[in-house]
């Protein structure tokens, strides 16, 4: 098979890479970009920890061919993040709430939730669990995840109902 | 629980850095980052992978193991 010159954008950046057409999207963030936050589980779109955004939607890294993701945007947890390394809100509250035991599904977890608050404002605990079912956690700190992102999906509606300009401001008390 | 006669001693809580308190894990933020690295992330000097193969063929008798191609990657 012939290797093809792609541009990937990843996070608001464009990386120019050689990739095989039998590539995943997961291999190349990977191995070829080096991203730690973009992880291989299980490899068969099963585990949901390889999650990447792209164009918004979440996808699995290991179900989606590179070449597929050019011209399109993928964010990984990573691109979540403000200037000075700054957590996303939802990235806060997993860490207030502890719902990341060993760490590895947290990544695909986030960027799974985010979605689904974006989509639905503010989810029932059942329709998170729902939205959870292609992300497995080996630790099942389950509760504690739900827990995170019900008091996220809360705190956002509470700021869009403010209707404050900065979307990463706390609720006021 | 107190042996009889002795009245227990608790030392102040300020005294305790950690108990009575939740601290986050020390690596608690590079989790929620997607920072920490795993088996899988790292890379050291010199570093080379070993990969099973298998024969192709069954009940097979091996006659030899042409390591060649494995060399010239180091």
């Amino acid at each position: 098979m012939k290797a093809r010159q792609i541009v990937l954008n990843v996070n608001g950046r464009d990386h120019e890479v050689s990739v095989l057409p039998s590539h995943t999207l997961l291999d190349v963030l990977h191995d070829e970009l080096g991203m730690a936050d973009v992880r291989y589980g299980c490899g068969e779109g099963v585990c949901g920890t390889c999650t990447v955004l792209l164009d918004g939607e979440p996808v699995n890294g290991c179900l989606a061919l590179a070449v597929q993701a050019a011209g399109h945007q993928v964010t990984t947890l990573r691109g979540l993040m403000g200037p000075g390394d700054a957590m996303h809100p939802l990235q806060e509250s997993f860490l207030r709430n502890g719902a990341s035991q060993c760490g590895f599904c947290t990544p695909g977890m986030i960027l799974t939730a985010l979605d689904l608050v974006r989509r639905r404002g503010r989810p029932s605990r059942d329709e998170i669990r729902y939205a959870l079912v292609g992300n497995l956690c080996r630790c099942t700190g389950y509760t504690k995840i739900l827990d995170a992102i019900e008091e996220y999906a809360g705190q956002a509606a509470s700021d869009a109902g403010h209707a404050t300009s900065d979307a990463t401001k706390q609720a006021p008390s | 629980m107190t042996a009889t006669g002795q009245s227990a001693r608790t030392t102040g809580q300020s005294v305790y850095r950690v108990v009575g308190r939740s601290p986050a894990h020390h690596d608690f933020v590079d989790k929620v980052k997607g920072s920490l690295h795993y088996a899988a992330d790292w890379r050291l000097p010199g570093m080379i992978h070993a990969r099973i193969v298998r024969s192709q063929l069954p009940s097979a008798r091996i006659t030899g193991i042409d390591v060649s191609a494995a060399r010239r990657r180091r």
